[in-house]
């Protein structure tokens, strides 16, 4: 038996790509983006060669294809070495499968906010359910034991900054707080 | 074989055809015209693919910028992506059957095909996502899986995420059929979580000329099928309740 690591490659032929050749005046440059903040983010927990291949299974930058393995390899590694909370992963794995051109924008939402909070509040992904209309959306709950002055500033920063990577989308994702303490 | 608790949480059939095939940017749009009754919602994706072409000065690479159309049903359960040179078919869950998914991708290859003729098919694959959750904090593998990572003794046996995987040669090594075995996030409090991934591939460019390619799908999936019906126990089947 062979161990190995890459997924949903179809077989293909994986060319080697780096990010300088990425375009960041392009729209899609969001995915780039994307990779460099995970790279960076988790540079310190693994080799280069294990995150570029083995670690996030990013979806592939020639074909593009996110599949359901691409959706919850992502979020386990968001457990797994960020310490992201899921109250109901199930109802967020749904979510993102079914509106997966979202799928960009939230792994951007939460390297951002784990950028900025993740040593100073529990950082929780959780689709929430409107009780009066028919609406639910993905939401990047930050809770704190006690809140910051300028929580909402530091927020409305990070909102500005994946907002773009949502433009045409279907669905909807919001990193705000709800003033709750951590979750137990 | 039918469960009652279907493991499958999506379904996709790719079809990469080759550079002969003609293509324009309209034929998204006309496809859609033809499946629009069962797949009513458009979206699109701008991508960016990296053609990598050797030259005589060695390799270069190029990023290109290419529109994806995606066509979902009304319950967003089953999508038809037209890209460039691309068509893909997926189903999520709940997922209904062989018998219920061959139609959908005859029905949009036939239509692709209507619209401008597939003239070869560079590679095409059928895959099998299938999310299996069991009980406990804790499991043996062997209880469940006859396919499984395989701890030495002096390894620790404890273990959180893992991956396994193995590629299969099938018809001269015309296909391989590629089995992976990873660990996924629970959605059930005490429950263990795996993801089992089967994806059977053209590995040979152009070796099944179009006219074949619905049957070598059939084929494919008679495969996998098989692999799944190998890869569990029956502990894991009662998990799934058959029904036949």
């Amino acid at each position: 038996m062979t161990g190995y690591g890459v997924i949903g490659s179809f077989g293909n032929y994986r060319p080697m790509r780096t990010f300088d050749m990425i375009s960041y005046e392009l729209p899609e440059s969001w995915r780039a983006h994307l990779y460099e903040r995970i790279g960076f983010r988790l540079q310190n927990t693994f080799t280069e060669s294990s995150l570029s291949e083995f670690i996030i299974d990013l979806p592939d930058l020639v074909r593009n294809t996110i599949n359901s393995v691409t959706i919850e390899n992502s979020l386990l590694y968001l457990q797994y070495y960020l310490g992201f909370r899921f109250q109901n992963p199930g109802e967020v794995i749904d979510y993102l499968q079914k509106h997966r051109g979202l799928y960009d924008a939230t792994l951007l939402a939460c390297i951002l906010t784990e950028e900025k909070f993740g040593s100073r509040a529990q950082i929780s992904l959780e689709l929430y359910k409107d009780p009066e209309i028919d609406d639910q959306y993905l939401t990047v709950y930050v809770r704190q034991n006690e809140y910051e002055t300028d929580i909402i500033k530091e927020i409305d920063a990070i909102c500005e900054e994946y907002a773009p990577a949502m433009t045409g989308e279907q669905g909807y994702l919001l990193v705000t707080t709800d003033f709750h303490p951590p979750l137990v | 074989m039918k469960y009652k608790n279907p493991p499958i949480v999506e379904a996709i059939c790719e079809f990469r055809f080759s550079k002969e095939t003609k293509w324009d940017p309209t034929i998204a749009g006309s496809v859609y015209e033809k499946v629009k009754d069962q797949f009513p919602s458009k979206e699109s994706r701008l991508e960016q693919q990296v053609e990598v072409k050797a030259g005589d000065a060695g390799f270069s690479q190029n990023l290109v910028a290419s529109q994806r159309a995606i066509m979902l049903s009304p319950d967003r359960s089953s999508l038809i992506q037209v890209g460039q040179h691309l068509l893909s078919v997926n189903h999520l869950k709940p997922y209904a059957g062989w018998e219920n998914f061959r139609p959908k991708i005859k029905m949009a290859y036939d239509t692709l095909n209507s619209i401008t003729a597939v003239e070869g098919i560079e590679r095409m694959a059928l895959v099998y996502i299938d999310r299996i959750e069991i009980p406990g904090k804790k499991i043996e593998m062997e209880e469940y899986f006859k396919f499984y990572p395989s701890l030495g003794s002096d390894l620790p046996h404890d273990h959180m995420g893992f991956m396994v995987g193995v590629d299969f040669p099938f018809n001269d090594q015309r296909d391989f059929c590629k089995l992976q075995l990873t660990s996924a996030m629970a959605t059930k409090k005490d429950h263990i979580a795996l993801l089992m991934t089967t994806e059977y591939y053209l590995a040979k460019r152009k070796s099944v000329s179009p006219e074949k390619s619905i049957d070598w799908m059939e084929e494919a999936h008679t495969k996998i099928r098989e692999l799944f019906r190998g890869c569990i126990t029956e502990k894991l089947e009662d998990i799934f309740v058959r029904l036949d």
